[in-house]
């Protein structure tokens, strides 16, 4: 099966009993699969082997051609395989048992005054409890894309659409795809309750593949 | 105060994410898996409490709990 290389798949599994290095090989085996790439008979096969770099930036040394990126938040564990350089995060919804909706708000305008770019508090300053894990998984799926990590810089890198007029991003909330610090980011909200959001060089539709039923 | 503060992170650990069973050389990342969102949750709540700035930098190079314990004593903190 040949496949469009521009395509992501991400790769979405119940993170009860599942690990990151476990969703990477399963990930990197069915995509593999899928090109007809590989004839191996199992994930666990030395091919799907993982390496991370300093950063921690996980890679699968004996397949170059691949790059792979992985996520965990509440009950998801996801990974996305692509032909070129990827980041992913998915961060769950949730305020803090007992907080109120007001502190829950207050405290993530705080952490995104503290550790974001100023243009990006104050767009989630407008609507706190919605618009920070739009902002939260960009930054962080873009910190995995670039293999950084995160690092005493994260505030100084915006991104919000270059696209976009500040003001537009205020009224309008982020698009679902978009342009910004150099690379392209598709965003969605998933299950209700989180949002998943990827990094990559090019524009791009996801496809989704549900491991988790 | 080595004791005051391990507890105060435990506490505050336990706030942001419901995890137990901190010794003073578990890794924040290896041992006890949290996110940079937990982290940062839990540096915001050192900021309030001991009324101080930590620095970016600072934040990603404290990997375990004794790590945070030496630099709160260094950052010359010495109440809980």
């Amino acid at each position: 099966m040949i496949s469009d290389p521009r395509k992501i798949y991400l790769y979405v599994f119940a993170a009860e009993g599942c690990t990151s290095e476990k969703a990477i090989r399963l990930s990197a085996f069915r995509y593999m699969k899928n090109k007809g790439w590989s004839e191996a008979k199992s994930y666990d096969d030395p091919l799907f082997e993982i390496s991370r770099t300093e950063k921690g930036k996980p890679y699968l040394p004996r397949l170059s051609n691949i790059g792979v990126s992985v996520s965990h938040s509440g009950e998801f564990l996801v990974c996305a395989v692509s032909e070129d350089d990827v980041g992913v995060d998915v961060q769950e919804m949730k305020s803090l048992p007992g907080e109120s909706e007001e502190a829950y708000g207050a405290r993530l305008c705080k952490i995104s005054k503290r550790f974001f770019h100023i243009d990006e508090a104050r767009l989630i300053e407008a609507d706190p409890t919605r618009r920070f894990y739009r902002v939260f998984t960009a930054k962080e799926s873009y910190v995995k894309y670039t293999g950084t990590g995160f690092d005493g810089t994260l505030g100084e890198i915006s991104v919000l659409p270059v696209n976009m007029e500040l003001e537009s991003c205020h009224c309008l909330g982020l698009p679902s795809k978009w342009i910004a610090a150099g690379v392209c980011f598709w965003q969605s909200v998933f299950e209700r309750d989180y949002v998943l959001c990827l990094c990559a060089r090019e524009l791009f539709e996801p496809v989704i593949v549900r491991c988790d039923r | 105060m080595e004791e005051r503060l391990f507890k105060f992170i435990k506490d505050a650990v336990y706030k942001v994410t419901g995890k137990k069973g901190l010794f003073y050389d578990t890794d924040f990342v290896k041992d006890l898996a949290l996110s940079s969102f937990d982290v940062m949750n839990i540096v915001c709540i050192f900021e309030d409490h001991f009324d101080i700035d930590i620095p970016s930098r600072d934040v990603w190079k404290l990997h375990q709990v004794k790590d945070v314990i030496d630099y709160m004593i260094r950052k010359g903190i010495t109440d809980v």
